[in-house]
């Protein structure tokens, strides 16, 4: 398989070099060049993505992991960092679903900046949100959805990623992409009124 | 753009602060790819070497059972005086004047 890897017109020559060093000799080196070279890519996808309880640090280490376990299943058809970023965003699917909290969230869970901020949000108030309560409301309201939903909604409405870009880094079709991030924006609006109604 | 989406516009206010995370440069901590590989170095069991090893314990405690039902006697069977062999005994009844 490396060898129709190390051809991929999707792979870099000396990424390309570094897989068959790995492969083949065990080249310590080697995989330090493709730690290296991919590690922005993985954190790109595992920061920011996360409850802040869970260490950023292992899951990245998690991502490497299984990246050298599976890279005799990787065929060169996609580019080597898409194929990385599919496989962090497997280990946040998958760190996301081991915590599996999913609390149905109350008036009385937030904070008082996090109820400013709620109020400021339905009064259609935003100036006068403060950014860190929207971010910490933000995060409580994200722990409410399904780990796939929850990334979905992510990239798309807090990173800022077009759905061609989430298809690209999760390998999910557009069309599932679209209905998952409706379905969870739905559930956020619905949680948001009920949070406003509550208070 | 003005929304009438809550979500949205929280989601417009929570950017501001999540942006400067994801642009932050990504340097790899110290001694990062050192830890990775020592753990590929450690063997992860899969499935089948699960089974094997469970299969491997479990052989001392099959042959103890064995022997320990060997040497039992048997509970269950009532000891019955031996019946008087059926065809000795029409014998006796024919022969008997």
């Amino acid at each position: 398989m490396h060898g129709e890897a190390a051809k991929a017109p999707g792979l870099a020559a000396d990424a390309s070099a570094d897989i068959t060093a790995w492969q083949r000799h065990g080249d310590q080196d080697a995989a330090r060049r493709l730690i290296e070279a991919l590690y922005p890519c993985v954190m790109s996808i595992i920061r920011g993505r996360l409850p802040r309880r869970l260490a950023e640090e292992d899951l990245a280490q998690e991502v490497f992991v299984r990246f050298f376990e599976k890279l005799d299943q990787y065929d060169g058809r996609a580019p080597l960092s898409h194929w990385v970023s599919r496989l962090a965003v497997n280990v946040c699917i998958d760190a996301l679903r081991a915590e599996a909290r999913r609390p149905e969230l109350r008036w009385a869970d937030l904070s008082e900046a996090e109820a400013e901020a709620l109020r400021a949000t339905v009064a259609d108030s935003a100036a006068e949100a403060p950014d860190v309560a929207a971010s910490d409301l933000t995060a409580k309201l994200l722990d409410t959805l399904d780990a796939k939903d929850r990334l979905v909604v992510q990239m798309l409405d807090l990173d800022g990623r077009s759905v061609r870009d989430v298809r690209e880094l999760t390998g999910w079709a557009e069309t599932a992409i679209r209905i998952r991030a409706f379905r969870a924006r739905r559930k956020l609006r619905k949680t948001l009124l009920e949070l406003e109604k509550e208070r | 753009m003005k929304t009438n989406d809550p979500w949205r516009r929280l989601a417009g206010m929570a950017r501001a602060r999540y942006e400067p995370d994801l642009k932050a440069p990504a340097e790899m901590p110290f001694g990062f790819a050192a830890r990775v590989l020592s753990r590929l170095r450690k063997p992860r069991s899969s499935g089948a070497e699960l089974w094997a090893r469970l299969a491997l314990r479990a052989v001392p405690l099959g042959a103890a059972a064995l022997v320990l039902f060997w040497l039992m006697p048997p509970a269950g069977r009532a000891v019955h005086p031996p019946m008087p062999d059926e065809v000795e005994q029409l014998m006796q009844e024919v022969m008997a004047p």
